[in-house]
């Protein structure tokens, strides 16, 4: 039984052990990519430049470099600075509801940073959209679910975790009060993070931003009756209600409280 | 009796773009069951078909009269002969079971050809603009969004075009082609929205004023083909005022600039429109001002996902859960070997004690000793080499301490303990092995004793 036990604790510990240090060293190890200096000077030649025609040119390119970029890292739970700059060259070429869509998807990764909002409130001014209102109850109560990204309240929750693990280890070798007490704090802290990544995954509203002017319809499908009198227009924010099986029409609700359907091509989602 | 007939309900002879209507009309009396129903006029070769065949039954006294017609629209001009088409049947009587039994022999009927004229536009007097509308038309162009912009900014011009009589073909006017507009103007790359009510077509364009020298949006031409007159129409809306910026200023409210209709005139030949070249191009080539914060300058961290960012960290919980298991099976693993370690060996130790000869060191010494180690197993002691003076006063300790000084104290007085005296012996054997029994039963839990008492 010792030997057994003993053994295969090792065995564990062994794998753990190889498992993290194969972490730390991807970690590290990780290449520099050459097409960063190079998007970013071509933006920056963009805002430099004296004619449009270049200065199209130049964002154009950095647009080129910083959309491969994305598709080959999909940092989809980073720190969301690409897509902030993905979202200030469509901006710079005009392209609003494209540059909604990434200031809201670099929103969703730092809810805090005030320049992310700032520029979002630009490029929806620019299309002439109003905003949401005030924050709602449940925001302010529950502040650290709005005020931490999801990739911040994951991490917490692998820190919390991992100390709650060596409190326990700790707790069940030396029956120390002190230990105890951290224990159940950490306890807590994990269920809150527990509850708050489990609502935002499973219970928060899907957002999607409209790339262009749509009519809403009544069901999937454009033969369908048109759901409101007017398009609603692009760069919108909306909420997806649901997604039929085939996933080339979604159930939406806009801001104003239009109910209808939308094809696919019209939306891009802006979380994970 | 049957008859067919073969018809243009409309003009035999269009242009390209205009409709007609080509009709069958079927007479008959009674019941026929066809045979044979060769009916070119719908397959319309060459012409666009509009909408599917219409299908309407009259009677005209006892004469059933079944018409079917199908709307055509010219594409290309040239001569279109449909015919002769045919009809072949029976007359028939159904009996109460819907059996048909023929009344009559077979019957035949022929319409002759029908023949569709499409004639091409004509060239003389052909306006620039003309993209192929039939029909008279108004035109009016609004603008929906702020005529005060900066440059590069998006604006929403409205295009109304009113159509009198019969005109089913409007096609959009070539915005991008207009004088005036390549050039100043940068238009959206989709197609403009349509919207048609009643008889106006509703044209929405996007477009962003490309210099801050454009003080109007340009009059839009649009021409159009009169079949009656056989001549070229153009109308034009009204330029709108704009001002703009080259910093930007405040967005506007919208203002919607009603533009007068100009009434249709007819119009001599003319050249095609030139367009008009910018006054120089640099006015043309400002760039928009910078309006947003500036981009991060990016670091390899910025393309990955943040370390323990993601949803795989979730995993943690019965990784964790299951190590924790195992540390706590462990734990008490090595505590049940521990604690039956301990009770034996202390009892083991008396054993041997006493085993030894009495009188003897090791007799004393084990006895010393085993009896110490039997309250550290149970927890009432820190080490089993304290001496008797600095083992505590109190309890079960001090039961034991009074017990070993008393026989050192009875040992090294010399008369006793001489090696002589068994029942002496006995009695401490016993003894001893009372307190190692209550030792063993006050059991593990119990608070320590540190030190000396």
């Amino acid at each position: 039984m010792k030997h057994y036990l003993t053994s295969s604790f090792s065995v564990w510990m062994i794998v753990l052990g190889v498992v993290f240090f194969a972490a730390i060293a991807m970690f590290f190890l990780r290449h520099d990519d050459s097409r960063l200096s190079e998007a970013d000077k071509s933006y920056s030649e963009g805002e430099s430049t004296q004619t449009i025609y270049l200065r199209q040119k130049a964002f154009n390119h950095a647009l080129d470099l910083y959309l491969a970029l994305e598709t080959e890292y999909q940092p989809r739970y980073g720190n969301g600075k690409l897509y902030y700059n993905i979202g200030n060259t469509f901006f710079q070429l005009g392209q609003y509801p494209w540059a909604v869509l990434y200031y809201e998807r670099a929103s969703y990764l730092q809810p805090r940073n005030e320049k992310v909002q700032r520029n979002l409130m630009r490029a929806q001014d620019k299309l002439q959209l109003s905003r949401p209102g005030t924050e709602s109850v449940f925001a302010k109560v529950f502040f650290f679910h709005t005020y931490l990204s999801v990739p911040e309240r994951l991490q917490i929750f692998a820190i919390v975790t991992l100390t709650a693990f060596f409190l326990s280890s700790a707790w069940i070798w030396y029956r120390n009060r002190w230990f105890k007490n951290g224990l159940i704090l950490a306890l807590v802290i994990l269920f809150v993070m527990l509850m708050s990544l489990g609502y935002s995954r499973y219970l928060s509203p899907v957002e999607g931003v409209l790339v262009q002017s749509v009519n809403l319809r009544r069901d999937a499908g454009e033969q369908y009756a048109k759901a409101g009198k007017q398009p609603v227009p692009a760069g919108t924010t909306v909420e997806v209600l649901n997604v039929i099986p085939d996933g080339s029409w979604l159930k939406v609700i806009t801001p104003a409280g239009d109910l209808g359907y939308v094809s696919q091509d019209a939306i891009r989602m802006v979380g994970t | 009796m049957l008859r067919l007939e073969a018809s243009i309900d409309g003009p035999n002879t269009l242009y390209p773009g205009q409709r007609t209507k080509l009709v069958y009309r079927y007479f008959y009396v009674g019941n026929i069951e066809l045979s044979v129903e060769t009916l070119p006029l719908l397959d319309a070769q060459g012409m666009t078909k509009i909408g599917e065949k219409e299908i309407k039954d009259t009677t005209e006294g006892n004469t059933s009269v079944t018409e079917i017609s199908q709307v055509v629209e010219a594409s290309n001009s040239g001569e279109f002969s449909y015919g002769p088409s045919v009809l072949e049947g029976n007359a028939y009587q159904a009996d109460a079971y819907g059996a048909h039994t023929p009344t009559s022999a077979k019957i035949t009927t022929t319409a002759p050809p029908v023949v569709v004229t499409v004639l091409p536009f004509p060239p003389e007097g052909k306006p620039s603009s003309f993209n192929g509308a039939i029909g008279k038309f108004q035109i009016e162009s609004n603008l929906k969004s702020s005529a005060d912009v900066n440059v590069g900014d998006e604006m929403t011009l409205e295009i109304n075009i009113t159509f009198s009589g019969n005109t089913q073909n409007i096609p959009i006017p070539e915005i991008g082609r207009q004088p005036g507009f390549d050039g100043f103007f940068r238009l959206n790359d989709l197609p403009p929205q349509e919207v048609v009510e009643g008889n106006k077509k509703k044209i929405t364009v996007q477009l962003r004023p490309l210099s801050p020298e454009i003080h109007e949006i340009p009059a839009i031409e649009f021409s159009s083909f009169d079949p009656v007159s056989s001549g070229y129409f153009v109308v034009h809306s009204q330029p709108i005022p704009i001002t703009i910026k080259e910093v930007k200023g405040k967005v506007q409210p919208i203002k919607n600039e009603e533009i007068k209709v100009q009434e249709p005139q007819k119009i001599k030949p003319q050249e095609p429109i030139e367009q008009p070249i910018p006054k120089t191009q640099m006015d043309l080539s400002a760039p928009q001002p910078i309006e947003i914060e500036g981009i991060y300058n990016l670091t390899k961290v910025d393309l990955y996902n943040d370390v323990g960012g993601s949803w795989w960290v979730i995993a943690l919980i019965p990784f964790g859960l299951a190590l924790l298991v195992y540390q706590y099976q462990i734990h008490n693993y090595l505590e049940k070997r521990r604690s039956e370690t301990v009770v034996l060996s202390g009892r083991n130790l008396l054993n041997q004690a006493l085993q030894e000869p009495a009188g003897s060191s090791l007799y004393f010494d084990g006895l010393n000793h085993s009896l110490k180690v039997a309250l550290v197993e149970v927890g009432l002691l820190d080490s089993a080499e304290l001496a008797n003076d600095d083992l505590p006063k109190n309890g079960l300790a001090g039961e034991v301490r009074t017990f070993l000084c008393d026989i050192e104290e009875k040992r090294f007085a010399g008369r006793e303990f001489a090696g002589r005296d068994v029942l002496d012996y006995a009695s401490v054997n016993i003894m001893a092995l009372n307190l190692a029994d209550k030792i063993q039963k006050s059991g593990i839990g119990k608070s320590k004793i540190g030190g000396a008492a």
